[in-house]
């Protein structure tokens, strides 16, 4: 008969002898413990920033930065200064963003952190775009290339194939985008990467207009980008499906998908995207003549005076 | 046989007698106004001549008068005679007339005559006892005055000062030419200002500016009265402000004992704070070590990882 007490007994003495050679085996790295402080620092910051709070992110990432500097832990200099540059950008301060990210791009490069240095890229052909600076984004977006390739990373060449068809997509070049979403689709491994493709494949069939094609991509996306909690992510989703519905005719559907994209831009205090969202709202409510009052968005889209209905 | 004065007889002795009391009382004031009851004491001056001086002259000190000539006499004792003056002094100036006094007859230019002038002494020296000799000092002529004036040094300076006088006339008529010239500039800055031309022609000769600074003065009067009243406005507003200060001193009273409870707690606080913040960091390091054990870490879900921000570009059409 199987005796039960010594056998949990023999498993709990072995269970804690393992405990006891493993505490043992473990060495005190208090270098690796300030790195570790720096991470969950810039954890913090990085979970502020996707929240949309720019200035509590921004006090963590100078943080870690600081404390990356006084210990001499370059890759984590590096590292929040892109994070700044982020915050940057998204505060609409573009020479600041490019200054960072050129600093953190430098550093990168010099350690030969061709994956970090390969994003750094990427986001300065990101200010070049947000500065509609098409030539100095494919500069950057080919440098960005580059260093992806040095890394053999695929997530980092991934990226920058996303990041290219984007750009292409900008610029009304369908062809060109969907060569750049042909190379990335079997490098995107990650849930991130996922995401950005479905998204990038829906918006190119939108411009193919291949609505059903675009819902499916949408939808894809933003249940990926969901299951990841990017607030970003989904709220672009949420907006290009508004915009699906709106060309297929369904404006009940596009006025909910913007509702809530919406929603998601406010609650990360995005103004630009927030006026483009009442911008689409009036339209749809307009067409649809639906009498939906406004009343709510206008006054999150602008604090100050309430604009004129049109 | 009656005995006494008739009521006629005492009328007329009573009349007599407040008569006479009148006559004596009024007699003393004149004698107080007059200083006959004064002490007085006598000393002796001696001069080589009278200078028209009389009994009764006057004796001064700080062009004060302290007494009076009393007598002049010419003595003939010595070998040249001389006029002797006996003067009376108040006794109560004695203590001024000194070893080191000297008395001068003095002259009044247009009217009145002459009088005694005894220089006070100084209290270094001893005082001259009365019927004492005062030290004088005798009044020169006119003619002495001239035979001084006529000295021949006083002629030698004179002479001196006409030769500079008509040397400084040389160097006069030298210098006309520049004077001249200098005197037509003047005369030119005059004309200019007069014209009102430069800054401080248009100061001087410009109506329009002085009526300006006028109007300035006048506003400037005007506000000095408005801020008078302002003034007199904000005196019970000051007192106001009196009775609320003290109000708000009475009640900073328990936000002060509050303060310093609070005060008497903080000092407390940063030893609790760091108590805490050690119990946490070793909390932390145990939790740390616990998870670096290799069989916690193989089991325990993988935390969100550091990593460099990629903001992706989802452009909004």
């Amino acid at each position: 008969m199987w005796r039960r007490a010594p056998f949990l007994s023999r498993w709990a003495r072995l269970g804690l002898a393992l405990l006891l050679v493993g505490g043992c085996a473990a060495k005190a790295d208090p270098f690796g413990q300030q790195v570790k402080r720096i991470d969950e620092i810039s954890i913090a910051g990085e979970e502020l920033f996707s929240r949309g709070e720019l200035k509590r992110a921004s006090r963590n990432f100078s943080r870690a930065l600081t404390m990356s500097r006084s210990v001499d832990y370059i890759p984590g200099a590096a590292q929040q200064l892109n994070n700044l540059g982020a915050v940057a950008l998204e505060e609409g301060d573009y020479p600041k963003a490019r200054d960072y990210f050129t600093q953190a791009y430098d550093l990168n490069q010099e350690r030969q952190q061709f994956a970090a240095a390969s994003i750094n890229q990427a986001n300065l052909a990101t200010v070049a775009v947000k500065q509609g600076e098409s030539a100095a984004a494919s500069q950057h977006l080919a440098a960005a290339e580059d260093a992806a390739w040095q890394s053999r990373s695929q997530p980092a060449m991934a990226r920058v194939y996303l990041q290219w068809a984007s750009f292409y997509l900008d610029q009304n070049d369908p062809a060109s985008a969907q060569n750049f979403l042909t190379r990335a689709q079997p490098l995107c491994t990650t849930p991130e990467l996922k995401g950005t493709l479905s998204h990038n494949q829906g918006r190119l069939a939108l411009a193919r207009g291949d609505s059903g094609q675009a819902l499916e991509m949408f939808s894809r996306a933003l249940t990926i980008d969901r299951s990841v909690l990017d607030r970003a992510a989904m709220a672009g989703d949420l907006f290009y499906l508004g915009q699906v519905y709106q060309t297929r005719g369904d404006l009940s559907q596009a006025w909910d998908n913007y509702v809530r994209a919406f929603d998601v831009y406010a609650g990360m205090g995005r103004k630009a995207q927030l006026a483009k969202c009442l911008q689409r709202l009036q339209e749809v409510n307009r067409q649809g003549r639906m009498g939906h009052s406004l009343e709510r968005f206008e006054k999150l889209a602008n604090p100050g005076p309430a604009p004129k209905p049109s | 046989m009656e005995e006494g004065f008739s009521r006629k007889e005492q009328l007329a002795g009573g009349f007599l007698l407040v008569l006479i009391i009148f006559t004596v009382v009024t007699l003393l004031v004149i004698a107080q106004a007059k200083g006959w009851f004064q002490t007085q004491n006598t000393y002796r001056i001696k001069f080589r001549q009278g200078y028209n001086l009389l009994q009764g002259s006057l004796v001064k000190m700080f062009n004060t008068e302290i007494g009076k000539v009393a007598l002049l006499s010419i003595t003939q004792t010595t070998e040249r005679p001389q006029v002797e003056v006996i003067i009376k002094v108040n006794a109560e100036y004695a203590n001024l007339i000194r070893q080191d006094s000297v008395a001068e007859v003095v002259s009044p230019t247009l009217i009145g005559s002459e009088y005694v002038e005894i220089s006070p002494g100084t209290s270094g020296y001893p005082r001259i006892e009365p019927h004492g000799d005062i030290p004088s000092r005798e009044r020169k002529s006119v003619t002495e005055h001239l035979a001084e004036l006529a000295s021949e040094d006083n002629i030698k300076k004179v002479k001196e000062m006409l030769e500079h006088l008509a040397k400084f006339s040389e160097d006069l008529k030298n210098d006309e030419k520049i004077l001249q010239s200098a005197l037509k500039n003047i005369d030119e800055v005059f004309l200019n200002l007069s014209e009102g031309k430069g800054t401080l022609g248009m100061l001087v000769m410009q109506k329009d500016l002085y009526n300006r600074v006028n109007q300035a003065v006048t506003q400037l009067d005007k506000f000095l009265v408005e801020a008078k009243i302002l003034i007199v406005d904000l005196k019970p507003m000051a007192q106001n402000l009196g009775v609320f200060t003290k109000s708000i001193n009475q009640e900073i009273e328990p936000l002060k004992a509050i303060v310093a409870n609070i005060k008497a707690g903080s000092e407390e606080l940063p030893d609790l704070m760091e108590a805490a913040t050690g119990t946490a960091r070793s909390a932390k390091d145990t939790m740390d070590a616990i998870k670096n054990n290799p069989l916690i870490r193989w089991t325990a879900p993988a935390g969100a990882k550091s990593q460099s921000i990629h903001v992706a570009p989802r452009t909004l059409p």
